[in-house]
């Protein structure tokens, strides 16, 4: 029977060696997987700190908006350290203004895009009536909230058909005696009111849905002809002009796009928001919704054969702005505003004409005179069952119509 | 009985060194790799620093801070940026065994103006 042999040939070397190459594999895992991790956590990090960047370029942006140029790239290193480069920019969007923010490393970035208005720091007026040398006169179920400024001849009651002024006081609030012009409008706003920076595209009545970011190229859709936006979506920074005339029905929907055209109609039971600039019309139909943070703007070139107007038909709401001014103002065809019963203007309302107000305005309401025409007769400085009411917050943000001290303040982040 | 055969000292010898770098390599890297992950209370602590810059902004308190927590240390830092009075630079330390494991810098716009 032979011997089993349990001898095994060793060698110390050989397992060494071997000890060796296994070790180094498992430290060079670890070390790729540390490497992995550690690459991980810096692009989770970086992502982080861009996006931190770029909220703080905004904030940059905001305190330094005077001194940013307009439609210009600007880089700044915010914290002189790491990474911090961001890229800041300003533009107008209508009657409020843009501030990009792109926060940059190497290929990464993070853009963040806000629609800025501007904050009064001192309480605006709720009623400024240019002093025209009459007084105004109430009637009805009027009523005056907050503080006015009004003629010197004052404020008085009338009677208008059948209607005695039914309020205790005159005014439920403050008085102080008017100018005989009403504050001095920004001209910059009005004259940053152009569309062309946009990419051009000729208006389409097919498209159904068109939505454009605002950290991409904007698109400005215009015709000669007359639009009717019908049964179409259109959202973000989309610009539609028309030579001729735009009628928006209630079945589209339309988010923060301007609209620019001679008339502008808003047929009934609209609801959306956007910025209506027109030169000689806008009519908004009944039971119209505008929401924050729409502007109706109608800037008169040269006074035509019919006074521009914008006329708010009955149950009408809007947040936002509504300005009517004039580039060569005739007397005896001033601009006019012209709300209606049951309708409601929150926000800042000047009206370099005059104005018949039928319904109410909460917030503030700058006009050079009133107007009124009942079935019978027509009244100047007259009020019939017209409301002016305080009840808007103090940081309500509006257009930055007014030549005045204040803050820019974020409305919403448009992306 | 297994008996190993052993080569020769020479042989012996670079083994017993090779086995010596291992070991040593082994301990640096692992000493490397514990040393370059961030520790898990400062990521903790990072998660936190959204709530604390949030409740800075709401409360308008504008002071420097420090909260203690179990395991980690936030160090609050609120400082004029460059001299202008509309704007603060926020800047929050995480601090794990009185090492900074982590910084985060903001820029807010001083409310009280």
């Amino acid at each position: 029977m032979s011997k089993i042999d349990y001898r095994v040939k060793s060698s110390a070397m050989f397992y060494a060696l071997f000890l060796l190459s296994i070790v180094s594999i498992v430290i060079a895992s670890l070390f790729q997987l540390s490497s992995l991790n550690q690459q991980l956590e810096f692009k989770l990090e970086l992502e982080s700190i861009l996006v931190n960047n770029s909220k703080s370029g905004l904030v940059y942006a905001k305190a330094y908006f005077q001194e940013l140029p307009s439609n210009q790239e600007t880089t700044i290193r915010l914290f002189d350290n790491r990474i911090d480069s961001v890229v800041i920019s300003k533009r107008n969007w209508g009657a409020y203004q843009i501030i990009e923010s792109k926060a940059v490393h190497n290929e990464k970035s993070f853009t963040k895009v806000i629609l800025v208005g501007s904050q009064n720091k001192t309480q605006l007026p709720n009623l400024y009536l240019a002093d025209q040398g009459r007084p105004l006169s109430l009637c009805g179920k009027t009523r005056l909230e907050g503080s006015c400024l009004l003629p010197k001849s004052g404020i008085k009651r009338a009677y208008i058909s059948g209607e005695n002024y039914q309020g205790t006081d005159l005014i439920y609030g403050s008085k102080k005696e008017s100018k005989k012009q009403l504050p001095q409008i920004n001209d910059e706003l009005i004259l940053n009111l152009n569309l062309e920076a946009n990419l051009k595209q000729e208006w389409n009545n097919k498209i159904e849905t068109l939505i454009v970011p605002f950290d991409s190229i904007g698109v400005h859709l215009y015709s000669n002809k007359p639009i009717y936006i019908n049964s179409q979506t259109l959202k973000g920074q989309i610009s539609i002009e028309s030579t001729d005339s735009i009628i928006v029905s209630s079945n589209s929907v339309l988010e923060d796009v301007i609209l620019k055209s001679p008339k502008i109609i808003i047929e009934e039971n609209f609801r959306g928001s956007f910025q209506c600039l027109a030169s000689q019309n806008i009519r908004i139909e009944k039971n119209v919704i505008l929401e924050y943070p729409s502007v109706l703007g109608l800037v008169e070139s040269k006074s035509g054969i019919k006074a521009s107007s914008i006329d708010i038909s009955t149950n009408v709401q809007l947040i936002g702005s509504v300005f009517l001014v004039s580039e060569s103002p005739d007397f005896r065809k001033p601009v006019s505003l012209n709300i209606q019963e049951n309708s409601i203007l929150n926000g800042l309302v000047y009206c370099e004409g005059q104005t018949q107000l039928k319904g109410e305005v909460n917030g503030s309401l700058y006009t050079k005179s009133f107007y009124l025409k009942t079935a019978s007769s027509a009244y100047q400085n007259h009020l019939l069952n017209a409301k002016i009411s305080n009840n808007l917050t103090d940081e309500f943000i509006s257009i930055p119509l007014l030549e005045q001290s204040n803050t820019i303040k974020t409305i919403k982040w448009l992306n | 009985m297994v008996k190993l055969k052993a080569f020769t000292l020479f042989d012996s010898l670079i083994a017993v060194t090779i086995t010596a770098i291992i070991m040593s390599t082994m301990s640096l890297s692992y000493g490397y790799l514990i040393d370059a992950d961030k520790p898990m209370s400062s990521m903790v602590g990072q998660a936190e620093l959204p709530k604390l810059l949030f409740n800075l902004k709401e409360s308008k308190s504008y002071f420097n801070e420090s909260i203690e927590k179990e395991t980690y240390k936030i160090e609050q830092i609120v400082e004029q940026y460059k001299g202008n009075a509309k704007l603060f630079l926020v800047t929050f330390n995480i601090i794990v065994n009185s090492k900074i494991t982590y910084t985060e810098q903001h820029l807010i716009e001083n409310e009280e103006r």
